[in-house]
């Protein structure tokens, strides 16, 4: 079932940041959504994950969904090691074993072990990615999600995302118009309000 | 999360030489003075710790100070984090220890211990004055963690759907820890203090306050500063102690 957004309207206070917001998002396939900053990326993927509420408007098809989420921020438990960061989230099905080796092919071999404060920001922002990945959806939702990685490294990291995601409906925001390219799929174009 | 740094630990630690100096200076004044009624010498002090330690009645004092102090300290963590936790999801709770809360840290230590003992018997004064210098803290320092506590992690775990027992060993206990052992640091050294005055004025028999009322009351300085000596030791000790049991559970818990 796709997603159908219709009329999405979000207020701040007195501050709209978007209004009357519509959009179809294809189920199993990867929708990117570009906007300036601040036109409402992240409040829109925030309300299609439940954590806020739209002040106007529909979503169908959200509802018991599980979602997996890369957040803008990373959000990790910082004691804790990539490891059990991703074990956090993930069902009691996935080994340890199995995550070391997801850990391996983004290149996060050698530093499994060491807590995520210790790790430089790309290598938060894989744990991030992996621990979404592994985890229980039928929606991945990706803010930025690879931001901070360099450009050899994001290609096969776009790679990974795409084989792990495969048949999923991924929903990806992000500035970079190669990501887009390369990710694939339908692209949505969010206009501040101001504009329209 | 952590808040003293390495820098400022090594700023704040006490230095060996900076020890001795002032144990030279308190072993000259007292050689001076010359009256061990004014000013007993530190080697004497030692001196009388070790022949008190080889007492039963010693241990026996320590043991009936010891339960009572920490009891009312143990007693006064589980019902401040207690507490804390209710009126962090309740503001009708929040509301009602507000009040409460205040009058414990407000009112004096010697007033409660005279009026508690108008009211019980000198026997377990100790435990319940510590019990009431202890909540308070407890109870604020923890309310303040959980209300630090970051939103945004556990929004993570909103979404992902982490189970509760999860989320309570993975995210509250380590961002709360930091605000418990504050609060069990500052009430350790508040309890001993509050629990001995209790003892000094209420006098139970068999306490170490009673030993200290004695050597006041006989003019026996020794006993004096070797009973005080034991008290510093104590506290210190079960600190220290205390915090590495902590640590070591959390660990445990954290890593399953
Ligand atoms: N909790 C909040 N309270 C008040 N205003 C908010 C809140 N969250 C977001 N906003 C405002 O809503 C607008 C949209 O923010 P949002 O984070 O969704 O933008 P974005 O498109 O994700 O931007 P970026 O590309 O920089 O991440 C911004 O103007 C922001 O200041
Ligand atoms: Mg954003």
């Amino acid at each position: 079932m796709d997603i159908i957004v219709r009329n999405l309207s979000k207020k701040y206070g007195e501050k709209k940041v978007f209004h009357n917001f519509s959009a179809i998002i294809k189920e199993g396939g990867v929708t990117s959504i570009m906007a300036p900053s601040g036109a409402g990326k992240t409040t829109f993927l925030r309300i299609l994950a439940g954590l806020e509420k739209a002040d106007e408007g529909s979503i169908e098809g959200m509802e018991g969904k599980n979602i997996g989420m890369v957040f803008q921020e990373d959000r990790l438990c910082e004691n804790l090691n990539s490891v059990s960061n991703i074990s956090f989230v993930c069902s009691n099905a996935i080994t340890r074993q199995q995550i070391l080796e997801e850990l391996h092919k983004v290149g996060l071999a050698g530093s499994e072990l060491q807590p995520v404060r210790e790790l430089s920001g790309g290598m938060r922002r894989r744990t991030a990615l992996v621990r979404a990945l592994l985890s229980v959806y039928d929606i991945l939702i990706l803010d930025e999600p690879f931001k901070g990685l360099d450009e050899s490294n994001k290609i096969e990291i776009m790679n990974y995302t795409l084989k792990k995601s495969m048949g999923k409906t991924v929903i990806l925001v992000t500035h970079d118009e190669n990501e887009v390219k390369f990710m694939g799929g339908e692209i949505i174009y969010m206009y501040p309000h101001i504009i329209k | 999360m952590t808040f003293i740094t390495t820098d400022r630990a090594n700023k704040t630690e006490v230095k060996i030489w900076a020890v001795l100096l002032w144990l030279i200076v308190w072993e000259i004044a007292a050689r001076s003075i010359g009256q061990e009624i004014l000013l007993v010498s530190p080697v004497v002090v030692l001196f009388k710790f070790f022949q008190l330690m080889i007492t039963l009645e010693f241990w026996q004092s320590v043991a009936f100070s010891f339960l009572r102090i920490i009891g009312g300290f143990i007693l006064a963590l589980c019902v401040g984090s207690f507490l804390a936790a209710v009126s962090s999801v309740s503001s009708f709770i929040r509301e009602l220890m507000q009040p409460l809360i205040a009058v414990m840290k407000a009112v004096p230590v010697a007033s409660f211990i005279i009026i508690i003992l108008i009211w019980i018997p000198s026997r377990n004064l100790a435990a319940v004055i510590s019990f009431l210098m202890v909540l308070p803290v407890v109870y604020k320092n923890i309310l303040e963690g959980i209300e630090r506590m970051d939103r945004q992690l556990l929004e993570m775990a909103e979404v992902f759907k982490v189970s509760h027992l999860k989320r309570f060993r993975y995210i509250y206990l380590s961002q709360i820890m930091p605000y418990f052992k504050i609060a069990s640091s500052l009430s350790l050294g508040l309890c001993w203090k509050a629990g001995v005055a209790a003892e000094v004025i209420g006098i139970p028999q068999g306490s170490i306050g009673e030993k200290l009322y004695e050597a006041k009351v006989y003019l026996q300085t020794p006993d004096l500063f070797a009973w005080t000596f034991t008290i510093v030791l104590l506290s210190a000790g079960f600190e220290r102690l205390y915090l590495i049991v902590v640590d070591n559970l959390v660990k445990k818990v954290e890593r399953g």
